[in-house]
């Protein structure tokens, strides 16, 4: 402790070490065994083991250590605060605030869990000149977190203690970002994106890389929503070599949560196969999560992600991801064009090609459309492989979404 | 001094506070400091401002511009840190001060539609 404060002084500088270690205060951060308390970003913690100046120290509530943190205010340069963190087991349910007649100390309850503490807008709220007062804590305003607690330190002339704290991660147009969690035994799962807003009816993917090659297992995606699971799909994972894009469509209701479970269903294939090999003894091509066919003005299907319209009386469309090892994907797509009580249906076969190695892809394909009409319906019901023109396969869509590769196969 | 202890108001207070509601010229602080317009924009919690600052005095002032934001009836207020301006007027100047800030995610920062100035001479 005593070696942490001593580099903790070097960082401050010698100027004002008395004054800022006499008025060092002791703010108690809820945090779980092995869990991490984490640095803002004007923040240095000081390692209690290696006094070391990190960002993140991995912590045990049991050993009652104490963190020195060393927070520069944002916007003053010269103004340096130290705090001694303090872990602790629990759960934190209001929230702690104390004031130093400059400034605010506030530890605000929130379970972060993995959420980015960027995406989340902090908020207090009391008296202040005879009004209601509202104030953000900003970003940099935070000094420390958990996963359980926020801890900031602010400035706010003449306002009294707050009555009323809290957080909020909805966005600017009342959708949630999504929460991903990832819990995958035994095989290294990393590099989970995922959209930053989810609205209902809205359709986003999910991307997974998966750090070793020639990984066979199954992909387990659920949305929750208060803590209940309101969909759940699950993926083949086929000879992934890198990234495994999953499209998602929140149907009911947004989401706060998306959890991936990676279950390994076989041990891992040979390292480094034959690329040449794997390719032909690949499926010619697959169908995963297309949609069978989608109705609806061109606004709406813009709003749906499956098709959208151009200003030059161009549409185009993602049939869905497409599994295949290589080679050109023909695509037949039939165009229902409605207006005015008549109907004409036109028939195209769009050619789309899968790079050579590319486990999974998704294409976007450009259609000419006849102007001034209402209704777009784009069955993409069918799919063949060809190469020089030969059709090889043909299944539907409906049928693909559950049929594995070697079913594709034998058919 | 007066034998509470508190200075004799013999001059002006060189500090002020303004609700900016109407359009037009405002005097902020008499011979001092005046409010020429003012504009608000709030976009679902992102608010940009711009305001139009004269120096009435003959001398070089240093003022200390904050600005303050409401909603429309001025019983909220919202802020997000303080925005301060600290500018150095010539005799007669005048100042566009602008800014944008981000009230997203802040309960109910749709709301904000008016706003305050509080300017301080520097001495």
């Amino acid at each position: 402790m005593i070696q942490s404060l001593l580099v903790a002084m070097t960082l401050v500088g010698e100027e004002g070490q008395e004054r800022l270690f006499q008025n060092a205060q002791i703010v108690r951060l809820m945090a779980r065994k092995g869990e991490k308390v984490c640095a803002g970003p004007l923040t240095l913690l000081i390692d209690p083991v290696t006094h070391q100046p990190v960002k993140s120290v991995v912590v045990d509530p049991a050993k009652n250590q104490l963190i020195p943190a060393v927070y520069r205010h944002p916007g003053e340069a010269d103004r340096v605060s130290v705090f001694l963190l303090r872990p602790m087991e629990g759960r934190s349910e209001k929230a702690v605030y104390r004031g130093n007649g400059a400034e605010m100390l506030l530890v605000i309850p929130d379970n972060l869990g993995d959420r980015d503490v960027r995406k989340r807008s902090f908020w207090s709220e009391g008296r202040k000149d005879g009004r209601r007062h509202v104030r953000q804590v900003t970003y940099y305003e935070i000094v420390a977190y958990t996963s359980r607690d926020a801890f900031a330190a602010y400035r706010c002339e003449g306002a009294g203690p707050p009555e009323k704290v809290g957080y909020s991660d909805e966005n600017p147009d009342g959708s949630r970002t999504a929460e991903v969690v990832v819990q995958a035994e035994g095989v290294h799962v990393s590099g989970v994106s995922s959209p930053g807003r989810v609205k209902i009816g809205q359709e986003y993917e999910i991307t997974v890389s998966i750090r070793s090659d020639g990984i066979k297992g199954r992909l387990l995606v659920k949305a929750i929503r208060d803590g209940k699971d309101v969909q759940e799909k699950e993926t083949d994972l086929e000879r992934r070599p890198a990234d495994v894009t999953y499209r998602y469509v929140a149907e009911r209701e947004p989401v706060e949560q998306v959890n991936v479970t990676y279950r390994r269903v076989e041990e891992l294939l040979p390292e480094k196969a034959d690329a040449k090999a794997v390719a032909e003894s690949a499926p010619p091509v697959g169908f995963q999560d297309a949609n069978p066919c989608y109705e609806g003005k061109p606004s709406a299907l813009r709003e749906g992600m499956t098709a959208s319209r151009s200003g030059s009386g161009k549409s185009f469309f993602r049939p869905g991801i497409l599994l295949g090892a290589g080679g050109t994907v023909l695509v037949p797509v039939a165009i229902a064009l409605l207006a005015d009580g008549g109907k004409e249906e036109r028939k195209t076969l769009v050619q789309t090609s899968l790079q050579d190695g590319d486990a999974s892809a998704s294409e976007e394909i450009v259609l000419e459309l006849t102007q001034g009409k209402e209704k777009l319906r784009f069955p993409p019901s069918k799919y063949r492989r060809s190469e020089k023109e030969s059709v090889l396969e043909e299944v539907t869509t409906r049928e693909s979404r559950t049929l594995t590769p070697e079913a594709i196969r034998e058919r | 001094m007066t034998a509470c202890g508190t200075p004799p108001r013999t001059s002006q207070s060189d500090s002020a506070f303004v609700l900016l509601e109407k359009e037009g010229i405002r005097e902020v602080l008499p011979g001092t400091l005046e409010v020429r317009s003012h504009r608000l924009a709030n976009d679902k919690g992102k608010v940009t401002f711009e305001l139009e600052v004269r120096s009435l005095a003959s001398e070089t002032r240093k003022v200390r511009i904050a600005v303050r934001f409401f909603d429309a009836e001025f019983r909220t207020e919202y802020e997000k840190g303080p925005v301060v301006f600290p500018e150095s007027l010539e005799g007669g100047a005048v100042r566009v001060l602008r800014g944008s800030l981000d009230f997203t995610g802040m309960p109910e920062g749709g709301r904000i539609a008016r706003m305050g100035m509080e300017a301080r001479v520097e001495r």
